[in-house]
């Protein structure tokens, strides 16, 4: 079993409440090093109060979040600069030109490698003389990008970070995050976002966020191989245990006896188990992400 | 272990960011406080002239009231006047409303702008941040003032007229330290606040509020604003050093409260 101080990110019943609202209802979550975290959810969900809270911006109502194995009311100048921030809504300094806001965040980065930052600034062609209110969302949200990986955190942590970047922009975003940032061992990175394809592409392991709370944790390869439906039409009805075997996470009925099984987990047993039993037909529908989306999210899709 | 180099070269970072940031209030604070020196100084030759013209029956008249014979003492005494137009008036006037917007920039403006987010999550401390907002705030007062100061001066100089500049500077000082006071006071209602304007409004009538005691005699030194305008030390002739003190240890207390808000506030 892994200790706390393993995890580049370990969350311990983390609760934030806004007067009465809770929007944070108690969070555990480890983030391994190494790994690509996405988190989704719908708006509301806790997604963006959830990082605020890692990035120190919210305080928390209870609950402890250690980052690198230490407390963040406890971390170092050195420890922080070891953690990369892009926040859901551009938020640089829009009187200073590109030039200015790289200079004014490379001075607290006594390692600032300024040949790396040329060549990002390069690979998203972004103008140095340029006033930053002059620059598109996308552009800002690339320079922010660029701010973020030139010291090569540890962890970086992305909020909606593919909102206002066309579809182009968003391909080159992740393929420099993943190509660039990631070919570093150790390298982790936690994201939020609606785009679910992308996520698909680039996450380890997905968690869902639903009114403050983890609904689901789980690898992306488990969400694609478990994560199916088998649509049944028996030609009895069938046993109980069969409709109540681990892993199955809803079942409707099509007529009688024909059954749509939802399998979250467990996808081999239960699919077996149905092919044993008589039947007529027995389909496997493959599930993506957004539908995975929709059932965690309670059906509701405002966030797609 | 962060080296104390390392250190400084933040700090200096944060100073100057803050400083480029306010720069224009910086600008207009200076031209206003040199427009004023010239207009202040011009006002007195003009005055002096008109008086000088009175006939003397009129003197006497007017010699009954003590608001004539208050202005004709002011207008005979340059220094006097200097103090009366610059320190007890125009200076802690646009003093308190370039410190009231300062404030509300720095704190409730990066709120929502959305600016702090990306101020605050830099390699620093909360409390570094704090302290950098409170020192440019502090220098640009004092670059305003030393300018006023500064322009009075020439202008003095150019039209030859003396002014006891020990007694102005040292009611200067006073002058500053109780903006100071009103700074941080509005710079705790903006930590508080997430909006600039509200913040700037809030801060104003709070302002006013802590003028009231400044209409009662008896109770007019608990006015920051009559503390501001340092009347006991440049007319009483008393020295400041009360004023000073109670300005200073006021000046820590809200330091320490505002840097504790700062560091507990959600953003």
């Amino acid at each position: 079993m892994q200790k706390v101080n393993d995890y580049c990110v370990a969350v311990k019943n983390l609760k934030k409440d806004y007067g009465q609202k809770q929007a944070l209802a108690g969070i555990t979550l480890n983030i391994e090093k190494g790994e690509i975290l996405g988190l989704v959810g719908p708006n509301g969900a806790g997604k963006t109060t959830f990082i605020k809270l890692l990035m120190g911006l919210l305080q928390p109502t209870s609950g402890s979040i250690r980052i690198f194995g230490t407390d963040i009311g406890a971390m170092t100048h050195k420890e922080w600069r070891n953690v990369g921030y892009i926040s859901e809504e551009p938020n640089l300094y829009d009187f200073m030109t590109v030039q200015e806001i790289i200079n004014f965040n490379s001075k607290f980065y006594p390692d600032w490698d300024k040949d790396r930052c040329s060549d990002l600034l390069a690979h998203f062609n972004l103008p140095l003389n340029e006033k930053i209110k002059n620059l598109s969302k996308g552009m800002q949200t690339q320079l922010s990008l660029v701010l973020a990986m030139v010291p090569m955190p540890q962890l970086l942590i992305l909020d909606e970070p593919l909102e206002g970047l066309d579809p182009l922009r968003r391909i080159n975003f992740l393929n420099l995050v993943l190509e660039d940032y990631m070919r570093k061992e150790g390298r982790t990175i936690l994201i939020s976002s609606h785009y679910l394809e992308e996520m698909e592409r680039i996450a380890d392991r997905i968690a869902f966020l639903n009114e403050g709370r983890l609904v689901r944790v789980a690898p992306m390869e488990q969400l694609r191989m478990e994560e199916k439906t088998i649509r049944v039409v028996f030609q009895k009805e069938p046993p109980v245990e069969l409709l109540q075997m681990p892993g199955i996470k809803d079942i409707q009925r099509e007529g009688t006896p024909g059954f749509l099984i939802t399998v979250e987990d467990n996808f081999n047993a239960i699919f077996e188990a149905c092919s044993r039993f008589p039947h007529y037909v027995l389909d496997i529908y493959h599930r993506n992400l957004e539908d995975l989306f929709h059932d965690y999210s309670g059906g509701d899709d405002r966030g797609v | 272990m962060i080296t104390l180099g390392v250190m400084t070269v933040v700090f200096r970072n944060l100073l100057a960011k803050e400083l480029r940031q306010l720069r224009w209030i910086a600008i207009i604070g200076l031209l206003l406080s040199a427009g004023l020196a010239v207009v202040m100084v011009a006002a007195f030759r003009y005055v002096t002239q008109i008086v000088d013209e009175l006939p003397p029956e009129l003197f006497e008249i007017l010699a009954r009231y003590d608001a004539a014979r208050e202005f004709m003492t002011i207008f005979g005494n340059y220094s006097l006047y200097v103090w009366s137009q610059w320190n007890a008036k125009n200076l802690y006037q646009f003093g308190s409303m370039m410190v009231i917007i300062i404030a509300a920039v720095q704190f409730a403006g990066e709120v929502s702008k959305k600016t702090m987010g990306f101020y605050l999550t830099r390699p620093i401390t909360r409390n570094q941040g704090f302290l950098a907002k409170c020192a440019a705030a502090a220098l640009l007062l004092l670059v305003v003032v030393c300018g006023g100061i500064f322009f009075i001066w020439l202008i003095s100089h150019f039209l030859g007229y003396s002014v006891e500049w020990g007694r102005l500077v040292v009611a200067t000082v006073v002058t500053f330290t109780w903006l100071m006071v009103f700074y941080l006071l509005s710079a705790i209602i903006s930590i508080l606040s997430r909006e600039p304007v509200p913040a700037g409004v809030i801060a104003g009538i709070s302002g006013m509020a802590l003028s009231l005691p400044g209409l009662f005699a008896p109770i007019r030194q608990f006015s920051i604003f009559y503390q501001m305008r340092a009347i006991e030390y440049f007319i009483g002739g008393q020295p400041p050093l009360l004023s000073l003190a109670a300005s200073l240890v006021i000046i820590g207390l809200l330091f320490f409260i505002g840097m504790h808000l700062f560091r507990k506030r959600d953003f």
